[in-house]
C-alpha cells in the first residue's frame, strides 16, 4: 500500500515538474533570445536570428539608440514638443505612486470598517462590493472620460489617483478576509486599555497585515507601472513609460523600426521593475487569500 | 522544522520600506482626523470628564463614519454617477456641428442590435470572445490550479518555478507580447520558412487567432497562482492528514479535498470572469494598436479602440459603444447570476 502510495507521488510529481520545465523554458526563452538580438547590428539579425552574440561585438548602442528614440509627441496650449525618456520615466514614479497610494488605501481602510464594526451599513457596503463585483459593467469607458473632464480629474496625476481610489474589487475582498482573520479580542483588550479607535487601527490591526499590505501595494504599484492603457487615455499631456514604449513601437521612422533597436527599447524599460521585484521578491509573495462570495 | 519556520516568519514580519511608508501615511492622516475627533468632541461634549459606554460607541460610530466618507463619495461620483451617465448616454447622439450631444431614443440601440445580428466582423468577434473565454476556462484555470497545487507540495525547484510563474504580472504584457510577436514573427518565421510556411503564425488567418489564444493562456499566471497557492496552504491540516490515512493518492487529494476546500475562492474568479467575455480585448491592442484584422477582433477590443482617441471621430463613438455596453451588461448579468446560483447549488462544498 505505501509503496503503491509512493509511486504515485512520483509520477504526480514528475508530469508536474515536466509541465512547470516545459513551460518555464517557454517563458525564459524569448527574453534570453530579446536580450542577445537586442545586442546584435542590424545586418547580423537579418542573417541570422539565433546566432549567439560574442562578448566583443556586443551592440550597446542599441540601448543608446532606443533611449534616444522613446519619445512622445505631446501638445500643450497649442504648442507640440517631445518627451523624453526620463520625463516620461518621473511621470511613472509619480503616476504609479499616487495610484497606488489610493487604491490600496482606499479599499483598506474600507475593509477594515467594514469587516471590524458589525453595524447593518457595514452589511450594505459588503453586499454592494459583491453585488458590484458579480453585475458587470461593460462599456462605461466613453462616460467615464466624460466625468472625469466635468470633474476636472482629466489629464492631472491627483486627479488620476483619485479616479483609482475606488474600494471596490479584489484589493478589497483581500484586505476583508486579512481583516477578518484576526481575533476581536485584540481590539476588545486594547478598548478596555482606553486605547482610541485610531490607536487600536494603527498600533494593532495594521501591524498584523502589514505582510498583506506590502504585497498588495507591490502587486498593484507593478501593476500600475506596466499599465500604459490608462495614462494613454487620461493623461494625454503627460504620458508614462509604459505608454512611450507602445507609442515607440508603434512609430515607423526608419530607426525605430529595427527589430533590434525595439527589443532594445524593451529590455531598458523592463530593468527597473525587474530590480524591484529582484530585491523585494520576498514581501511581494506575501499573504494573500481571497474569501467566497458569500454575502 | 517548527524552529525553522518560526524564524523565517520573523524575518518576514521585519519592518520595511513600504510599511514604514504607509504606517507614515496613515499616521498622518490620522492625526488629521484626531484633531478633527477632538474638535468635534469639544463641540459636542463640553462637560463630559469620564469615559462612558455611550460616549465610546458615538467615539466609535464618528471615526467610522470618517473612515467611510472618502470611499463612498469616490464610490457615488466614479461608479454611480459614471454608470448613470452611461446610461443617458446611450440615448445621445454627438453633433459636430454644435460639439454636443443631444437626445435621440433608441436610435443607437437599434444600430447595435443591427450590427449584432448583421454585421459579419461583429459576429466574428462575438464568436472569438467566448473562445477567448472558454479556452481560459477549460486550459487555463486547471493549468492555474495544478501549478499552484504543485507549488503547495513543494515540488522539487518550487522555489525557481514560483518565479517564473510570477513574472507574466512583473513584466508588462506590452513587453511580453511585444517580445512573443518578435520571436514569433522573426525567430520563428525563420524556422516556418525552413517548414514551407510562407507566412509567420500571427500573419496568416488560419493561425492567427489560435496563436493569440495560446498566448492569453501562456501570459495568464501570477496573482492567481499566488492567491490559489495560498488557499491550499490554508486547508486544515488534519483533513489533509485524514486523506492521507485513507491512502488518497495526489489526484484524489487534489480533486476530493484540495478543490473544494479553496472553491470559494475559485469561485470569485469563475463569477467576475463572465463579463470579460464582453470586456477582454485578448492583448489585441499589445499586438496590433488601433489595427487588428478583423478577423481576429473581439467584442471588448472592438469597443476599446472605438472610443481610445481625444477627437470628434471618437466623441460620435461614445452613445454608440455605451449602448452596446448597456446591451452587453444586460446580457450577462443574469448569466452571472446563473453561474454563481449554479456554483453554489452543485459545486463542490466546504468539509
Amino acid at each position: 500500500m505505501k509503496s503503491k502510495r509512493k509511486i504515485n507521488f512520483q509520477i504526480f510529481y514528475a508530469i508536474g515538474f515536466i509541465l512547470l520545465l516545459i513551460y518555464s523554458i517557454s517563458f525564459v526563452t524569448p527574453f534570453l533570445w530579446s536580450i542577445n538580438a537586442s545586442l546584435k547590428t542590424v545586418i547580423e539579425f537579418k542573417i541570422d536570428k539565433f546566432s549567439i552574440v560574442k562578448f566583443g561585438q556586443m551592440q550597446w548602442e542599441n540601448y543608446k539608440i532606443a533611449m534616444n528614440l522613446i519619445r512622445v509627441p505631446v501638445t500643450i496650449n497649442g504648442e507640440s514638443y517631445y518627451i523624453g525618456f526620463w520625463e516620461m520615466f518621473f511621470n511613472s514614479i509619480v503616476y504609479s505612486l499616487l495610484c497606488t497610494l489610493t487604491h490600496v488605501l482606499t479599499p483598506c481602510i474600507t475593509a477594515y470598517a467594514v469587516a471590524k464594526y458589525d453595524y447593518k451599513f457595514s452589511k450594505f457596503i459588503y453586499s454592494l462590493v459583491i453585488v458590484t463585483l458579480i453585475l458587470p459593467t461593460i462599456g462605461n469607458l466613453a462616460s467615464s472620460i466624460q466625468i472625469s473632464k466635468l470633474f476636472h480629474v482629466y489629464d492631472s496625476f491627483i486627479g488620476l489617483a483619485v479616479l483609482k481610489g475606488y474600494f471596490i474589487g479584489t484589493n478589497f475582498l483581500i484586505f476583508y478576509a486579512a481583516f477578518k482573520s484576526i481575533s476581536n479580542e485584540y481590539i476588545d483588550a486594547a478598548q478596555i486599555d482606553g486605547a482610541s479607535q485610531w490607536q487600536i487601527l494603527t498600533k494593532v490591526v495594521l501591524p498584523l497585515v502589514r505582510t498583506t499590505i506590502t504585497a498588495v501595494a507591490l502587486i498593484t504599484f507593478i501593476t500600475y507601472w506596466n499599465d500604459y492603457t490608462t495614462p494613454m487615455i487620461y493623461l494625454p499631456s503627460h504620458p508614462t513609460i509604459a505608454y512611450g514604449l507602445y507609442y515607440f513601437n508603434n512609430t515607423s521612422t526608419q530607426e525605430a523600426s529595427f527589430v533590434t533597436i525595439r527589443l532594445a527599447g524593451c529590455i531598458v524599460v523592463s530593468i527597473p521593475i525587474l530590480i524591484v521585484f529582484v530585491v523585494l521578491r520576498r514581501r511581494l509573495m506575501g499573504n494573500m487569500t481571497v474569501g467566497g462570495l458569500k454575502g | 522544522m517548527k524552529k525553522k519556520k518560526r524564524y523565517h516568519r520573523r524575518s518576514e514580519d521585519g519592518e520595511t520600506i513600504i510599511s514604514k511608508f504607509f504606517s507614515k501615511i496613515f499616521r498622518f492622516i490620522g492625526s488629521i482626523i484626531y484633531s478633527i475627533q477632538v474638535k468635534l468632541h469639544k463641540i459636542f461634549h463640553k462637560k463630559e470628564k469620564k469615559l462612558t459606554m455611550s460616549s465610546v460607541k458615538r467615539r466609535r460610530k464618528i471615526f467610522y463614519a470618517a473612515l467611510l466618507a472618502y470611499p463612498l463619495a469616490q464610490f457615488i461620483i466614479f461608479y454611480v454617477l459614471v454608470n448613470f451617465n452611461s446610461i443617458l448616454l446611450s440615448f445621445q447622439t454627438w453633433s459636430t456641428e454644435t460639439s454636443s450631444f443631444y437626445f435621440t431614443g433608441f436610435n443607437n440601440f437599434k444600430d447595435v442590435i443591427n450590427d449584432l445580428f448583421n454585421d459579419a466582423d461583429m459576429k466574428v468577434a462575438f464568436l472569438n470572445s467566448i473562445k477567448i473565454y472558454l479556452a481560459a476556462l477549460l486550459i487555463g484555470l486547471p493549468l492555474n490550479l495544478i501549478f499552484s497545487f504543485l507549488m503547495y507540495k513543494k515540488i522539487p525547484g518550487n522555489g525557481a518555478f514560483r518565479i517564473v510563474l510570477f513574472l507574466p504580472q512583473i513584466i508588462s504584457s506590452l513587453v511580453i507580447s511585444l517580445m512573443f510577436k518578435y520571436i514569433v514573427e522573426y525567430g520563428l518565421g525563420n524556422l516556418g520558412g525552413k517548414l514551407a510556411f510562407d507566412q509567420t503564425l500571427l500573419s496568416n488567418r488560419k493561425t492567427g487567432f489560435p496563436t493569440i489564444i495560446f498566448y492569453c493562456i501562456w501570459a495568464s499566471f501570477g496573482t492567481q497562482i499566488l492567491i490559489y497557492t495560498n488557499a491550499f496552504s490554508k486547508i486544515n491540516p488534519e483533513l489533509v492528514e485524514y486523506g492521507k490515512l485513507e491512502g488518497m493518492n495526489m489526484w484524489q487529494e487534489f480533486f476530493h479535498i484540495s478543490i473544494p476546500s479553496i472553491f470559494p475562492t475559485i469561485t470569485v474568479f469563475l463569477v467576475a470572469g463572465v463579463a470579460g467575455i464582453f470586456t477582454n480585448q485578448a492583448a489585441l491592442y499589445n499586438f496590433y494598436g488601433a489595427g487588428a484584422s478583423t478577423h481576429m477582433q473581439t467584442l471588448g477590443y472592438i469597443f476599446f479602440v472605438k472610443v481610445l482617441k481625444n477627437n470628434d471621430a471618437a466623441f460620435a463613438q461614445y452613445p454608440y459603444a455605451s449602448a452596446a455596453g448597456l446591451i452587453f451588461t444586460i446580457v450577462a448579468a443574469p448569466i452571472t447570476l446563473l453561474v454563481k446560483r449554479l456554483l453554489e447549488k452543485y459545486g463542490p462544498n466546504e468539509g
